[in-house]
């Protein structure tokens, strides 16, 4: 099967993912600095979520550009990251309603480690379903990045019992590792 | 016909669909642990609603993939078909607010049954548009999961009425059946 339509659906799924996060967002009570202040965390919490999904999406999007046929394991892999993608709507109006909080973040931080681990599943079944030999096995290489982000995640989850805000330092630290574009597949295609 | 954009149609509406579903579920209500507990059966229902759009999701893909041509009757069957998955996140609603009840289970079931009748409505349109040869006429020849997931449908809203969570039972087994690819659809799509 070519890959067309497991990526029309997936850019489809993210992006209506991506923007029905906003619904979650809250006006400031009255309009006054402190009522600003009191939404900030909630928009900070929405800005990086929305960075996580545009970083799924863009590596999605170059690992893709490689892979020339996909099979039923690689559908599968791919409908459980996007499951794990769809909770994030959820989680941004669990902190909206609890604050930045320990059960909301460590939860946050649950999410991130599935759906890394997801991904690296999409990984093996795409490398699975093309051969070692593949422009996608090649440019995937060591996944040196996905076991860091996934290791860092999980940390993020445990500090969230212990400060909520060291987590999101730690999940922001991982956005900006994978901001910088991946190279790998760019230099393959 | 050729069949891009009843497949990008399809995509952009099913993507919704599976995606606003989570808008249904509640977030805890306190802090602890325990605030969790009330809510993992929601997740659970949510979890496998998930799952199910995304196999109806799936089997289109392959159908399609069979598929040459599509016809009139072939995009109103496919509308319709959206219409019942439509109703999935409406059934999710419910099940987010009055909790897993017998009239709860027994409507995710009937929007199941149609969802799945509708997508067989869709094959038999799919099988008038497309030659005797064609990939979707060699792999409709024998189905059997079709049938199967039908009549599980039928006994498991039967079922509810009295042991609701008999009916859920059925309806997490006819996922997993659907989980398990279909190699010989596959090889014929390869084939094709």
């Amino acid at each position: 099967m070519k890959p067309d339509r497991l990526n029309a659906f997936t850019d489809g799924v993210i992006a209506v993912i991506i923007t029905i996060m906003v619904l979650e967002l809250k006006l400031p009570a009255e309009p006054s600095w402190q009522a600003v202040r009191a939404v900030l965390p909630l928009l900070g919490i929405y800005a990086l979520s929305f960075v996580n999904i545009g970083i799924y999406w863009n590596n999605h999007h170059h690992m893709m550009q490689s892979v020339r046929r996909v099979d039923g394991r690689v559908l599968w892999a791919n409908l459980l990251l996007l499951f794990w993608l769809s909770l994030f709507p959820l989680l941004i109006r669990w902190v909206g309603e609890a604050g930045v909080s320990t059960m909301p973040v460590a939860a946050f931080g649950v999410d991130l480690v599935l759906a890394s681990f997801a991904y690296l599943l999409l990984e093996r079944a795409l490398i699975a379903c093309e051969g070692e030999r593949s422009t996608v096995a090649k440019a995937v290489g060591s996944r040196t990045k996905e076991w860091l982000s996934f290791g860092l995640y999980v940390i993020g989850f445990g500090a969230a019992f212990a400060e909520p805000w060291l987590s999101l330092a730690l999940y922001v630290a991982v956005a900006i590792i994978w901001f910088v574009p991946d190279r790998r597949f760019e230099q393959q295609a | 016909m050729n069949t891009n954009r009843l497949n990008s149609f399809t995509d952009g509406v099913v993507a919704i669909i599976i995606t606003i579903m989570v808008l249904a579920l509640p977030v805890p209500t306190g802090g602890g642990m325990k605030a969790l507990a009330p809510l993992w059966v929601l997740f659970a229902a949510y979890a496998l609603s998930f799952l199910k759009v995304g196999i109806y999701w799936s089997q289109h893909h392959h159908m399609l993939l069979a598929s040459r041509r599509v016809s009139g009757p072939a995009l109103l069957a496919n509308l319709f078909f959206l219409f019942c998955l439509t109703l999935m996140p409406f059934v999710v609603r419910w099940i987010g607010e009055a909790g897993i009840t017998r009239d709860t289970v027994i409507a995710f079931g009937v929007v199941n049954l149609c969802c799945t009748l509708s997508s067989a409505l869709l094959v038999l349109t799919l099988l008038r548009a497309n030659d005797s040869d064609s990939p979707i006429a060699k792999a409709a020849r024998n189905r059997i999961k079709g049938p199967v997931t039908i009549s599980a449908y039928v006994v498991a809203i039967g079922l509810a009425f009295a042991w609701p969570l008999a009916a859920v039972a059925i309806y997490v087994l006819v996922a997993l059946m659907w989980l398990v690819p279909d190699k010989r659809l596959e090889q014929l799509i390869v084939d094709a």
